[in-house]
């Protein structure tokens, strides 16, 4: 049992997943961004946010992603962002966002 | 998965392969120039690096980066004048480049390249140069920001100091990620290219803090913040990045005056900034206009593509927009087109047709431009390839390249530059004798090669040419043989040309010892292979001890080439232009003259050569046939030769003809009435072929028109067949296939009648002939590729004149000339020949024939040749065209005035032809011996023309029989002096020796007209002499002699 206490959580698993439920918009961004502060307050370091059910992602949901990737970092933490769709591949690539924390694309939409 | 860096990768790449085309030549430049160092040039290749370097570090590309960036210092340095660009200095930087170029080809795996070596040796060499405190700066970094950004930047200090230059701003500029980004519809690589386009990113980063926590207030900001340099000042600059002023910050400014090497800035980057940006606005006043050469979109020239390894082109926008405006005119005529043929307008179809055909011409000559690449492309290289080669085998060689700027298509430079990079290195690895050999020789201890580029009759002409030690064609020849590639016989009959030309053969090596340098003699036939599938020909020229002369000749454009075409059988079939020489047309009756059998092959006589035939239906395997002009019949025609039975048979050894042989041994022949008589069917065209050194007949059947046609390779199963080089669709929708002049050769097994006995004796007849005499012509066009002469002693004047002065009375053309109506004949009335063109310039040639002045109306520009040129009597001759002779190179028409005017003008005809008779009655007849049948032809016309009569002998012995035959009419004898068998100086003395005609006149016409000759003319009872050919003097002279005779009778 290792005790370094930044990297683990003693009842959960390191890695966790979270799955908006659609877009990450002004409109739902406010929502999600408090449920990620709650994950994070309860000691997730290593986060998986799946975004198999988003589309549509404006500068509120970037935003959000990067520093949802800011804290954690503080943290010593990480961030993955998974099932990511084509466009969405696209946008996070043109700002080079991929170099700062993991970013992959849906197998199913290829 | 789709790759966003993808497209701008290419870009980048694209663009830095720019950069590094001619950095060699530049390099090499700057060594030569070694202490005088050129600013522009060094700046130019410091501007190289330094991009390259900033698209590397935006892709990631570190040891790309890394290596531009040392390399970049180095560049710098030479820049200062802290380092001279001695050649070894040159020779790290030439090693950088390359290893710059082989990690940009393979940028993906660039990151696990090894670039160790060099990167020791440019820092080894910056070092070794700077000032102690400089290297530190090498190390230091500084941190860079500006207020109210909260990103900072770590440069290298070294990098700031010398973007503060004296001549280029320094900005740091804020980019919102989303504001300024992504809502104006931009991407973050769009806006990198953009500065990139105008100055040097020297750092970007996306700052990520800007976001801030989960725990902050939500933020919408991203800045993405750039150090960049330019010379644009900030009106300008603040264009580009289309930000509000406060994301735009100057950090340094050039001072008014120019101090380019060591400059001063004017506040260091520590300063507040708000005393920089006051400071930078005063300069901004007064801050000089620059040009924005990214701004606009048009590229000013086309910028080469990088050989082989390019698919993409720049193309100049000024040939874009004549596309452009073609589409457009094609799609306004398709509309017309469409239009007229719903309506059923006949008329307005044609107009439309018309025009699609011309728009079609011109668009597809504009997309060829846009294929056009100048050949500096290749020839670049070579200075590079010739100083590397020539050190490490320790020779001197001097490298002359011309015409650089010639273009040609893009395929056909890519497939030039294997084929040139072999001649090359060849004429440097076996050309090119070593130093002292050299100067045992006599020649300069350098050797010089020189590459030439240069249009010519449409065609572009590459020649390499060294003065080396030459091709010894001995040498190849026996090395053909021993390697069997030629047969004894074969190589009896070859020229010397041809024997050099056998280097083109597969498996051929002359070199003693293998050479790792130029390959194992699987050069020359590669290179000639290579050339021939760019519908190309290659020659070689070659003095043993000399130097070798290799020329190539490429056509303009791969894809459509002219042609002519032909038939046999009425089955149609194309050859390329450029290998046809000339077209023969042999009437039946002439072909016991024209056509011999020398050993096994039939030959036509063509000025005093040799031409070996073929029947392509033979070549080709298809059954001729004849038509039986009556009935309409096709039967198989089975002559089995194209020579007449009756023509003279020689062996290839003989000078002298073998008795004729009775009929063939090929088989039974079926004598049919058809075949014993001489008709249209039995009449030969003849296309003359040239490849490389190669000539040769091709009999075909009819034929056709010249037309552009447009080249579809055959299928692979077709690869076999040697006569075809392609195919090709009509425009009628029938396909033709293409002939491949060589391969025809090759598959008949042509033998080179060059060296036969025949030959020779021909070729020295002809030479004789042709330095006997010598003819003063006046040469002109008729249309405007048709060119004709005339002599010029026949001419009294030439006029210009505009198309409005000729008038047509009674059917004839006429001008009016000293105020006399002047009858005009044209070539066209008589002959078959071109029309003379509407646009040409016209001029009038005035002559006198049979009592009148006639004016022959035909196309300037007029200029007049003395030449010693052939004239055939055979080939082109018509009514109104006497012969032919090559004049400068072109096929020119002598032109027969005398037939011309006889054709339109008949009735002076008849009058001069009354008035020989009476003198005919009156006695006057004159004596002629001249062997020159042009000669002949023309005095005989002229002394006709005033009235005599003429008795004509072709040399000395017939014109004696002649007298002695005709002697009681005979009033006077005009004789030539050089002339077979018995020349004019013995027939003159024959004549005084015998009573019978010791009294007769006689004048002798001559070229040769030294004192010597005159004495011995006279010595020999020559009464006077005439030089050839004065008519009017002539015509004097005789009429003089004629006069005293009489009175003395």
């Amino acid at each position: 049992m290792q005790t370094e206490s930044n990297n683990q959580n003693e009842q959960d698993p390191i890695i966790r997943f979270y799955k908006p439920e659609g877009d990450i918009t002004a409109s739902s961004a406010p929502l999600i961004r408090v449920d990620l502060k709650n994950l994070i307050a309860e000691g997730v370091r290593d986060l998986v946010i799946d975004m198999v059910n988003t589309r549509v992602i404006d500068s509120s949901g970037i935003g959000l992603l990067v520093a949802t990737h800011n804290s954690l970092q503080r943290l010593n933490g990480k961030l993955t962002v998974k099932n990511v769709s084509q466009e969405l591949l696209e946008l996070l690539k043109a700002f080079r966002l991929d170099k700062h924390f993991t970013v992959t694309g849906d197998p199913r939409l290829g | 998965m789709l790759d966003m860096d993808d497209a701008f990768i290419k870009e980048y790449l694209a663009e830095s392969r720019e950069h590094l085309a001619d950095i060699e030549n530049d390099l090499l430049e700057i060594e030569s120039a070694g202490a005088n160092i050129d600013d522009n040039l060094v700046n130019k290749v410091f501007r190289a690096a330094h991009s390259i370097k900033g698209g590397a570090g935006f892709f990631n590309l570190h040891k790309i980066q890394e290596l531009a960036h040392r390399t970049e210092n180095a560049l710098d340095m030479i820049r200062s004048g802290e380092m001279t660009p001695a050649p070894d200095v040159v020779n790290v930087l030439l090693m950088a480049f390359d290893r710059l170029r082989e990690l940009l080809n393979n940028y993906q795996a660039s990151h696990l390249a090894d670039t160790t070596e060099i990167l020791v040796a440019l820092s080894g060499m910056v070092s070794a140069n700077l000032a102690p405190a400089k290297k530190e700066s090498l190390l230091r970094t500084v941190k860079v920001t500006a207020p109210g950004v909260k990103t900072v930047l770590n440069i290298p200090e070294f990098d700031l100091d010398h973007a503060k230059d004296g001549r280029h701003y320094l900005y740091l500029i804020e980019y919102d990620m989303i504001d300024d980004v992504q809502r104006k519809g931009k991407r973050p690589l769009d806006v990198l290219f953009l500065l990139s386009n105008s100055g040097t990113i020297i750092d970007a980063m996306f700052e990520l803090d800007g976001a801030g926590t989960l725990d902050d207030e939500p933020s919408d900001r991203l800045p993405f913040v750039v150090l960049f340099s330019t010379e644009l000042a900030p009106q300008m600059a603040d264009v580009i990045f289309d930000l509000p002023a406060s994301q735009v910050h100057v950090l340094y400014s050039p001072p008014a005056e120019e101090s380019p090497r060591m400059p001063e800035p004017i506040a260091g980057y520590e300063r507040p900034p708000e005393v920089v940006e006051s400071v930078a606005l005063e300069e901004v006043n007064q801050a000089q206009s620059y040009s924005l050469p990214s701004l606009t979109a048009a590229v000013s020239e086309t910028a080469p593509a990088q050989v082989g390894m390019e698919s993409t082109l720049r193309v100049d926008v000024s040939v874009l927009e004549s596309l452009m405006n073609l589409a457009g005119e094609l799609v306004l005529s398709r509309n017309q087109l469409l239009d007229a043929m719903a309506s059923g307008d006949e008329h307005i179809m044609q107009i439309g047709a018309q025009r699609i055909n011309l728009v079609t011409s011109e668009l597809q000559e504009n997309i060829m431009l846009t294929r056009m690449q100048p050949v500096s492309n290749i020839f670049n290289k070579f200075p590079r390839v010739v100083r590397d080669l020539s050190k490490e085998l320790g020779k001197e060689i001097r490298l002359d390249i011309s015409g650089r700027e010639v273009e040609m298509d893009k395929t056909i430079i890519e497939g030039l530059n294997e084929p040139m990079t072999h001649m090359v290195r060849n004429a440097v690895d076996h050309g090119i004798e070593s130093a002292d050999v050299r100067t045992r020789a006599g020649k300069p201890p350098f050797g010089t090669i020189s590459l030439k580029a240069f249009h010519e009759a449409g065609q572009v002409v590459v020649e390499i040419h060294d003065d080396g030690k030459g091709i010894d064609p001995a040498k190849v020849a026996a090395s053909a043989l021993a390697k069997g590639l030629i047969t004894q016989e074969q190589l009896k009959g070859m020229s010397a040309k041809e024997m050099t030309a056998l280097i083109f053969l597969p498996g051929l090596s002359t070199a003693e010892k293998v050479s790792d340098v130029s390959g194992r003699g699987v050069g020359m036939d590669v290179v000639k292979t290579n050339l021939d599938k760019l519908g190309g020909k290659v020659e070689i020229d070659s003095v043993p001890g000399k130097g070798t002369n290799i020329i190539i000749r490429l056509p303009l454009t791969l894809a459509i080439i002219p042609s002519l075409l032909l038939s046999v059988n009425g089955e149609r079939f194309a050859i390329p232009q450029v290998h046809v020489s000339e077209l023969i047309h042999i009437s039946a009756d002439q072909i016991q003259k024209r056509i011999e059998v020398v050993g096994n092959s039939e030959v036509l006589m063509l000025r005093g050569a040799l031409i070996p035939l073929v029947r392509l239906s033979d070549v080709l395997g298809i059954e001729k046939q004849l038509e039986d002009p009556q009935a309409g019949e096709l039967t198989p025609d089975q002559r089995a030769r194209i020579a007449d039975r009756r023509s003279p048979h020689y062996d290839f050894d003989s000078a002298e003809p073998i008795a004729a042989k009775s009929e063939d041994a090929n088989g039974k022949r079926k004598r049919s009435a058809i075949e014993r008589r001489y008709h249209a069917s039995s009449n030969l065209n003849i296309v003359v072929i040239t490849t490389g050194a190669l000539q040769y007949g091709l009999v075909v059947d009819e034929l056709h028109d010249t037309v552009e046609i447009v080249v579809k390779p055959l299928g692979r199963h077709f690869k076999g067949l040697r006569e075809y080089a392609g195919a090709t669709i009509l425009g009628d929708g029938n396909v033709a296939l293409i002939l491949d002049a060589s391969g025809i050769a090759a598959k008949t097994g042509l033998v080179s009648m060059a060296g036969s006995r025949r030959a020779q004796v021909l070729s020295a007849e002809t030479v004789r002939e042709g330095t006997s005499d010598r003819h003063s012509l006046l040469t002109f066009r008729n249309a405007p590729d048709e060119f004709c002469a005339i002599p010029m002693d026949l001419v009294v004047r030439v006029l210009q004149v505009e198309d409005g002065q000729i008038e047509w009375a009674g059917g004839r053309r006429t001008m009016q000339y000293r105020n006399v109506s002047l009858p005009l004949v044209t070539l066209k009335d008589t002959a078959q020949v071109a029309e003379l063109h509407t646009a040409q310039e016209k001029g009038v040639v005035i002559f006198n024939v049979y009592g009148h002045e006639v004016g022959l109306l035909a196309g300037m520009p007029v200029d007049v040749l003395e030449t010693t040129a052939l004239i055939d009597r055979e080939t082109l001759r018509q009514k109104g065209v006497y012969g032919s002779a090559i004049l400068d190179g072109n096929t020119t028409l002598i032109l027969d005035v005398f037939e011309m005017v006889a054709a339109s003008h008949p009735d002076w005809v008849a009058e001069a032809e009354q008035a020989t008779e009476k003198s005919i009655a009156g006695g006057d007849v004159i004596l002629l011996a001249e062997d020159s049948d042009f000669f002949r032809g023309q005095v005989r016309r002229y002394l006709e023309g005033d009235g005599y009569f003429v008795i004509s002998a072709v040399d000395g012995q017939e014109a004696w029989e002649l007298l002695e035959v005709n002697a009681s009419k005979i009033k006077l004898v005009l004789t030539d002096i050089e002339m077979p068998r018995l020349d004019g100086l013995g027939l003159t003395r024959a004549i005084r020796a015998d009573q019978r005609y010791n009294k007769l006149p006689i004048i002798a016409l001559t070229s040769l007209a030294g004192e010597e000759d005159t004495a011995r003319g006279l010595a020999a009872g020559v009464t006077e002499y005439q030089v050839k050919l004065d008519r009017d003097k002539l015509l004097a002279g005789v009429k003089n002699l004629l006069r005293s005779d009489e009175g003395r009778d």
